[in-house]
């Protein structure tokens, strides 16, 4: 569990200082600070997550980038026995979250965010698959390079960043810890690759599982409903909710991926994830649910009312009291993408990727269509299976 | 350029500031008992009028109102008036009798918007900056070489007591930077000399070193054409130490010989210190 939370700026004269910080105890000495920022500042001076130690203390820090100002960077001093990679994904997005807001809040304000913030960031456990997959659809760019890019072919990750950049006219800050959630949800595999003419690729990234999100009827909630578990009261408008907003309202095969980005943003918020955890299983009061997510009352109340005008949940009155239930779930399916063979074989013979390149994300490919499908993975096996695909696009295998 | 303070509720100006020449006391009362009827929430906030740019906030019925020229950063002139909102409710728990809080807190407005003298200590690793530093604020040199790893910002005020006129200014305050001189801290130097207004350029006065110290200071010239640079021809005490004219010569600005390991010239660097810094202060003072 972090120890603190600090949110330090740059003054050109007095170097780090501290802006804000929780618990208002919490202690980071000026030379400590000019250290985080240093240590930022040379590894390029871009906006980016970092982890390092100072003395016996382990830090996680992100910084807003040279380039803004004023320049700030939000530091999260851990335990000693937290693994700083956990907060890779989730530090990034309070930060920059954090950043963007500041100039329009009150210090009042300010200090209740960074405070929220922290309560969130106690929360970190290890994220789940679904927590990884809604980084990724959370962010356009990251949606629009599996959507766009890397169903279509293998790309060096410098390249891949110069297409999205160039074609969406957005910047991409970091382009490692942009690939990161790809890598950590098992999408993506990023090697070098050595190419027939002696020379490396560099950091090639080949799509080896494709995913899509969208929104489903809550699956158990309509059981308690079967079961007779609900207040008979509300069983049956609830039911008759549900099944308008998927005939009515949502079309799973549109293009969704506005909803699909507000969607992902709003469950990055890890109090929001525990109250769809415990509201996919129970229907109940603001309080009880509360409780069972392990959250205050009021940032359930106000996390419930945002989910209310995302078309998440329904509140409905019982007897003067409100009950809120689940109206529509999200899911992700995670498929083998197996349109890329065809596509791999097509690219190589129109000379746009190296052989060496579609050899190896044939491989890859193999091994996870083995993985998925069950084989056995012999190295016989394996390189029987990697044969036959290689044959099947017209490529000889070494 | 920090030009004035202002403390007033709706009886009038309690504490009036001023930095500069300019009768600037009227005009700015007049808008700030606008400002206090007219401000409905207790946020920071910054306007411009004419060339002077007014950062104010409420608390506790009293308007603290802050006049500086327009260059300055609103950020940063926003953190310093929020600052000072502190400090007025940490010493309205403390001093129950208004004359007490009100002197108290005249006392206490320089510490908080007056910007230190920056002093930034270049150049390359080893030539001697860090010991420099230690010198100055009366420690005891470092036995062996260790590289500076981040910039060290040390506060100055105890080493510079006596040393300055401060009577016509307030409490100067002086933070020196002792800067990282190893080849992967050099991209940063340009950031970290952003806001000074002294650059101490130590050489350890061989030849090699001091020619790539005139190109250092090409360098500064670029970044910073108006700083303040002054010289340390450091090491005089080796044998293969060039003599601080011919320093002077080839960097063309007067260098001033130093053996930093010596506690003897402590003095010697504060008195070049506190006429550096006096000439600076007749410019005007700094707020952000």
């Amino acid at each position: 569990m972090p120890k603190a939370i600090v949110l330090l700026y740059w003054d050109p004269v007095e170097g780090a200082r501290i802006e804000y910080k929780y618990p208002i105890d919490a202690d980071l000495s000026r030379a400590e600070a000019m250290k985080i920022f240093t240590s930022h500042a040379i590894g390029g001076g871009t906006a980016g997550f970092m982890s390092m130690s100072i003395g016996d203390r382990r830090i996680v820090s992100y910084f807003s980038g040279i380039e803004v100002e004023p320049q700030r960077c939000l530091v999260v001093l851990l335990d000693e026995a937290e693994e700083p990679l956990e907060y890779a994904e989730i530090l990034p997005q309070s930060a920059e979250n954090l950043f963007s807001q500041l100039s329009i809040m009150g210090r009042d304000e300010a200090e209740e965010f960074i405070r929220k913030t922290f309560e969130e960031l106690k929360t970190t456990t290890p994220l789940t698959y679904e927590q990884m997959l809604f980084h990724i659809f959370a962010d356009p760019l990251r949606q629009y390079a599996l959507t766009k890019k890397l169903i279509e072919r293998p790309y060096t990750l410098k390249r891949l960043q110069e297409e999205v950049e160039f074609e969406t006219g957005r910047t991409i800050d970091n382009v490692n810890i942009f690939i990161r959630p790809f890598k950590r949800s098992g999408l993506v595999i990023v090697e070098d690759v050595r190419t027939q003419d002696g020379s490396i690729l560099k950091d090639v990234v080949f799509l080896i599982q494709d995913a899509i999100m969208y929104r489903v009827p809550p699956a158990r909630i309509l059981e308690l409903v079967e079961l007779g578990e609900l207040p008979s009261q509300i069983s049956k408008q609830y039911v008759e909710d549900v099944r308008n907003f998927f005939t009515r309202s949502y079309d799973p095969f549109a293009d969704n991926s506005e909803d699909n980005e507000s969607l992902a943003k709003f469950f990055l918020n890890r109090m929001a994830y525990q109250l769809l955890l415990v509201l996919r299983e129970n229907v109940g009061k603001v309080d009880e649910l509360a409780e069972k997510a392990h959250i205050d009352e009021n940032d359930a109340k106000d996390l419930l009312r945002r989910m209310e005008l995302l078309d998440v949940i329904s509140f409905y009155e019982v007897d003067g009291e409100e009950y809120v239930t689940l109206k529509s779930d999200v899911t992700f399916k995670v498929f083998f993408p197996e349109y890329l063979v065809d596509k791999l074989q097509r690219r190589v013979i129109e000379g746009e990727i190296p052989r060496d390149v579609a050899r190896r994300h044939l491989e890859l490919l193999g091994e996870m269509y083995m993985r998925l499908h069950g084989i056995r993975i012999t190295p016989t096996a394996s390189i029987r299976r990697i044969r036959e695909l290689f044959k099947e696009i017209g490529l000889e295998s070494e | 350029m920090l030009l004035i303070l202002l403390l007033m509720n709706e009886n009038g100006v309690k504490i009036a500031k001023n930095y500069t020449e300019h009768q600037l006391l009227f005009p700015l009362a007049k808008i700030g008992e606008a400002l206090l009827e007219l401000e409905t929430d207790n946020e920071t906030k910054s306007t411009t009028i004419a060339n002077i740019k007014i950062t104010y906030t409420k608390v506790d019925g009293h308007l603290i109102l802050l006049g500086a020229s327009r260059e300055e950063s609103d950020f940063h002139l926003q953190k310093r008036v929020d600052e000072l909102k502190e400090k007025f409710l940490e010493l309205k728990k403390k001093c129950t009798d208004p004359k007490e809080f009100y002197a108290a807190f005249r006392n206490a407005v320089d510490e908080v918007i007056v910007t230190p003298v920056k002093i930034s200590l270049v150049g390359y690793g080893g030539v001697g900056k860090t010991t420099i530093l230690k010198l100055i604020r009366g420690e005891t040199p470092p036995k062996e070489y260790k590289p500076t790893l981040a910039p060290e910002v040390a506060t100055l005020e105890s080493a510079m007591e006596g040393t300055v006129e401060t009577a016509s200014v307030g409490n100067v305050r002086v933070v020196v930077w002792d800067f990282a001189g190893q080849e992967q801290f050099r991209a940063l130097w340009n950031l970290w000399m952003r806001g000074s207004d002294i650059v101490i350029l130590v050489t350890d006065s061989t030849y090699e070193n001091v020619m790539k110290t005139k190109f250092l200071l090409d360098l500064i010239r670029e970044w910073a054409p108006h700083i303040k640079v002054i010289a340390f021809a450091n090491k005089q005490d080796l044998p293969e130490a060039m003599k601080p004219e011919e320093v002077s010569e080839i960097l063309g600005i007067k260098a001033h010989g130093t053996i930093a390991i010596d506690p003897s010239y402590r003095f010697i660097i504060l008195d070049i210190l506190k006429k550096t810094i006096e000439s600076v202060l007749r410019e005007g003072i700094k707020c952000a």
